[in-house]
């Protein structure tokens, strides 16, 4: 789920408070591992383009769970990637390697569920509500510019 | 019917009386460096005004002449500046992109908070 993501991001990541980094987590195995590597390859061709697959991805949850390539080719493709570009990327260990590099770093750092969110180097843990992320945010920008 | 004696004394008299009338000094906040000036009948000499030692370097005056050349110069800009009104800082650029580690970021790259969101796509 996006959650309170799009409010964050359209009032504080917009505005240049904040910069929002997505760090995948796979603990669903093959589902996890292939819907992060179309973003991820989707990304590569096109930053922006990362977060409309991300948002779409989200949105449609539920049908990740059976997804299969040809799914996943078509997702990143609806989010106007190359699919030629889309698919050697896809089928590139290089590729996988660097999606399973980045859930290892996570691990190492001791995150384990999701999601977590680490605000200005504090880790927060589930999903609350909007209002208690932006009284986070107000006191982690508040911090900041002491 | 008064003596004609007395008339002199009488003149001596007030010439006496209006050379002991004194200016009232004010009085002055006590400071370690200055006393304080007494109200007395006596006559004192005025406190004196402490020294104020002069700027370590004055511009000079301008002279006339160079009134006058900038008079002329400055015909175009007579009227007195305002101040320049602060306006709010422009937001940084917000862009996406990757980190060194390979994970994507949205925002401005120099935001003052960065917010990680360890999630999974399900």
């Amino acid at each position: 789920m996006l959650g309170t993501e799009p409010q964050i991001v359209q009032e504080y990541v917009n505005s240049g408070k904040v910069k929002l980094i997505f760090w995948p987590v796979l603990n669903h195995n093959d589902p996890s591992v292939y819907a992060t590597l179309t973003a991820h390859c989707v990304g590569r061709q096109d930053p922006d383009k990362f977060w409309d697959v991300h948002e779409m991805l989200f949105t449609n949850q539920s049908d990740l769970w059976r997804a299969d390539r040809d799914y996943f080719v078509n997702t990143a493709v609806a989010a106007g990637a190359d699919r030629a570009a889309f698919e050697l990327c896809y089928d590139d260990p290089t590729a996988l390697e660097e999606v399973l590099s980045l859930d290892a770093i996570r691990k190492q750092r001791g995150i384990a569920g999701q999601p977590m969110f680490d605000i200005a180097g504090t880790v927060y843990g589930g999903a609350p509500p909007y209002e208690s992320f932006a009284e986070v945010l107000d006191f982690a920008l508040q911090a900041a510019a002491e | 019917m008064k003596s004609p004696r007395f008339i002199p004394v009488v003149l001596l008299l007030l010439l006496a009386a209006c050379s002991s009338e004194q200016p009232k000094t004010p009085t002055v906040a006590a400071s370690p460096t200055t006393q304080v000036a007494a109200l007395d009948d006596s006559p004192t000499m005025p406190t004196p005004l402490p020294t104020v030692a002069p700027p370590a370097s004055s511009t000079p005056l301008p002279t006339v002449e160079s009134i006058a050349e900038s008079t002329a110069i400055a015909d175009v800009a007579t009227h007195t500046p305002q101040p320049t009104p602060t306006s709010a800082p422009e937001p940084l650029p917000v862009i996406s992109g990757q980190i060194a580690e390979g994970a994507f970021f949205l925002g401005a790259p120099d935001a003052p908070v960065t917010v990680i969101d360890y999630s999974d796509f399900l």
